[in-house]
C-alpha cells in the first residue's frame, strides 16, 4: 500500500478517511475527549507503522478500530479514574420537550460513564462498544481479540455491575434500560 | 412490557475542532519522518485542547489574542501585531468590523473583517494557520528548506513554500485560494492541486446570488484546471424567495449596536432553521448576550448552539466562552 511505503498523500488520505471512525471508537470507550489528541496520535502512529502487516483480509477501518481499542485499553489500564466532566447545562434555551430531553440525556450519559469508570477495562470496553455503540458481539470480539463467548460474558458482567449501581439511581437505571432496548 | 415514553438516545459523540485534526495530521506525519524512537515523540498535550478555546482561563502561554471589536466608522486596519518567533503556544486573531495585520515569524498576514485565524508553531519548526472563518491574506517568505507554512481552511490544506496568497473559508468544509506570487499545493479530500501565481482554486464553483429560479444561469464558468468539486457536489438549488439567510443575518448584525433587543429577536428567528446561517445566528445570540452582560441567556444560547450544531464553525469559540462564563459564575 502506498501509505505503508511512505507516500505522504496516501497517508493523509488514510488519516482523513479513518479519523472519524477511530475517534468514534475511542470516544465511545472513554466517554469524553480528554487526552483524545494523544490517543489519536498513538493510534495513527501505530496504524502507519503496522500497515506493512495489513493484508487486506479485513477492512482498513476494522484494522484501525482494533488498534484504537488497544490504545484505549492501555490508556485505561494506566490512568486513575477521573470524574466525568461533560459540560452541564443549567437550563434549556427554551422550555421545549426536545431541549429538556437533551439535558436529561446528557446527565444520564455523564452518570453512565462515571459508573463505567468503576469497571475493569475489559468489561468497560465490551459494554461501551456492544451496548452504547450497538456493535455486534462478533465485531467487538474481533476488536478486542477475545472469543465471542468471552465478549458476551464481559458485557453481561458489565451490565450486572451497572444495574447494581443503578439501584439507587433511577436516571441511570432508565438510561441502561433504554440503551438495551433502543431498537424495540 | 410496553413503555410509551421516548427512550433516551445514546450519548452524542463530541466532535474535535478543526485545529485539533490539523495538529494531529501535522504531528503524525512529522513523526513518521523520524526513525522510530519513542523518545523524540512530541506530546500533543504540549498544546492542550482548550489552550486555544480557554486561553485566558487555563493560563496557557498564548500570545497576542487580538480582537478588533466593533468600531464603526474606523476603516483603517488595526496596528500590526508582532508575535515573533519561538511561540510557546498558539495565538488566535479574531476581527470585528476592521481587518487586522499580524506578523508571525517571517509571515505577514492580513486578517479580513469578521474573520478568525489561529496560528501555531514557529518558522523553523513549521507553522500551522487554521482559518476558522472569513478570509486572510498571507505573504510568506521563501522557506529555503525550512518546514513549510501550512494553512488549514475547512477540509482544504494549503502548503506554502514562499508566496503571497489569499485563503477564504466558505463553508464548514469548503475554501478558496487565490495566489498572487509563488506556488502553493492545495490538498482537498486527498486530491493535491498546485496553484501558481495568478491562478485561483476553489472547492465549489463560484455562484452569484440572484433571485432567479435556478442557480445554473448565474454560475461563472469553472476555473480551468483548478476547479475541484466534492464527488457528490450539486450545482443547482432553488434560491429561496425573499431575503436569504445570509441577508437576514447581516440585517440582524447591523442592529446590534443600535437596537440589541431587535437584533436578538432577529437572530432567534433565524436560529430556528438548520442552515449554517441559522447556526451563526444562534452563536451570535449567545455572544451578544455575553457582551451585554446577560450571562444566563448567553449560556443558554451557547449551550444550545453546541448541542444543535456540534460541527459549527464557532463551536470552539462557544466552548471557550462557556468556560469563561462558568468560571465567572463560581
Amino acid at each position: 500500500m502506498r501509505a505503508a511505503a511512505g507516500d505522504r498523500a496516501a497517508q493523509r488520505e488514510v488519516l482523513t478517511s479513518q479519523r472519524v471512525w477511530v475517534h468514534r471508537t475511542l470516544f465511545r470507550i472513554l466517554g469524553n475527549n480528554r487526552d483524545m489528541e494523544d490517543l489519536l496520535q498513538d493510534t495513527f502512529l501505530e496504524v502507519f507503522r503496522s500497515l506493512h502487516r495489513f493484508r487486506g483480509d479485513s477492512s482498513l477501518g476494522r484494522w484501525c478500530s482494533i488498534i484504537a481499542t488497544r490504545v484505549a485499553w492501555a490508556y485505561l489500564d494506566r490512568r486513575r479514574a477521573v470524574t466525568q466532566s461533560l459540560d452541564l447545562v443549567d437550563e434549556p434555551i427554551d422550555d421545549g420537550p426536545d431541549a429538556r430531553r437533551a439535558l436529561v440525556a446528557r446527565e444520564a450519559a455523564r452518570r453512565l460513564y462515571a459508573a463505567l469508570d468503576k469497571l475493569d477495562p475489559a468489561m468497560r470496553i465490551a459494554f461501551a462498544l456492544a451496548v452504547i455503540d450497538d456493535r455486534s458481539i462478533a465485531e467487538v470480539a474481533s476488536l478486542t481479540g477475545a472469543t465471542k463467548f468471552a465478549t458476551k460474558t464481559r458485557v453481561w458482567r458489565a451490565r450486572r455491575e451497572l444495574f447494581k449501581r443503578a439501584q439507587h439511581d433511577e436516571l441511570l437505571a432508565q438510561y441502561l434500560t433504554d440503551l438495551e432496548h433502543r431498537d424495540e | 412490557m410496553s413503555d410509551t415514553r421516548d427512550k433516551l438516545p445514546p450519548p452524542p459523540i463530541e466532535p474535535l475542532p478543526d485545529l485539533a485534526w490539523a495538529r494531529l495530521e501535522r504531528v503524525v506525519l512529522a513523526e513518521l519522518d523520524v526513525p522510530e524512537t519513542r523518545s523524540v515523540r512530541m506530546p500533543l498535550t504540549r498544546w492542550p485542547l482548550f489552550a486555544l478555546a480557554g486561553a485566558a482561563l487555563a493560563g496557557a502561554a498564548v500570545l497576542a489574542i487580538v480582537v478588533a471589536t466593533r468600531d464603526h466608522g474606523t476603516a483603517a486596519p488595526a496596528p500590526a501585531v508582532a508575535t515573533g518567533d519561538g511561540i510557546a503556544g498558539p495565538s488566535r486573531v479574531a476581527t470585528g468590523d476592521a481587518p487586522t495585520e499580524v506578523t508571525f515569524g517571517d509571515a505577514h498576514i492580513t486578517v479580513a473583517p469578521a474573520s478568525a485565524l489561529v496560528l501555531d508553531g514557529a518558522a523553523d519548526h513549521g507553522v500551522l494557520a487554521v482559518l476558522e472563518r472569513g478570509s486572510a491574506s498571507f505573504a510568506v517568505a521563501p522557506r529555503r528548506g525550512r518546514p513549510p507554512f501550512m494553512i488549514q481552511a475547512g477540509a482544504a490544506q494549503v502548503r506554502v513554500v514562499g508566496t503571497e496568497l489569499e485563503v477564504t473559508r466558505i463553508a464548514p468544509d469548503d475554501a478558496a485560494v487565490a495566489v498572487t506570487e509563488g506556488t502553493v499545493e492545495v490538498t482537498f479530500h486527498g486530491r493535491v492541486t498546485r496553484v501558481t501565481a495568478g491562478e485561483k482554486w476553489t472547492s465549489v464553483p463560484p455562484v452569484t446570488t440572484t433571485t432567479a429560479t435556478t442557480a445554473t444561469a448565474s454560475v461563472e464558468p469553472p476555473q480551468p484546471a483548478h476547479h475541484d468539486k466534492k464527488p457528490d457536489a450539486t450545482h443547482t438549488h432553488a434560491a429561496p424567495a425573499g431575503p436569504t439567510d445570509q441577508q437576514r443575518y447581516d440585517a440582524a448584525a447591523a442592529l446590534e449596536l443600535t437596537d440589541p433587543e431587535a437584533a436578538t429577536a432577529a437572530y432567534r428567528d433565524l436560529a430556528r432553521g438548520k442552515s449554517a446561517w441559522a447556526a451563526n445566528a444562534l452563536y451570535a445570540m449567545g455572544r451578544l448576550a455575553h457582551e451585554r452582560g446577560d450571562t444566563g441567556r448567553a449560556k443558554l444560547a451557547l449551550t444550545s448552539y453546541i448541542h444543535r450544531f456540534p460541527r459549527g464553525a464557532n463551536v470552539a469559540d462557544a466552548r471557550a466562552l462557556l468556560l469563561k462564563l462558568e468560571g465567572a459564575s463560581r
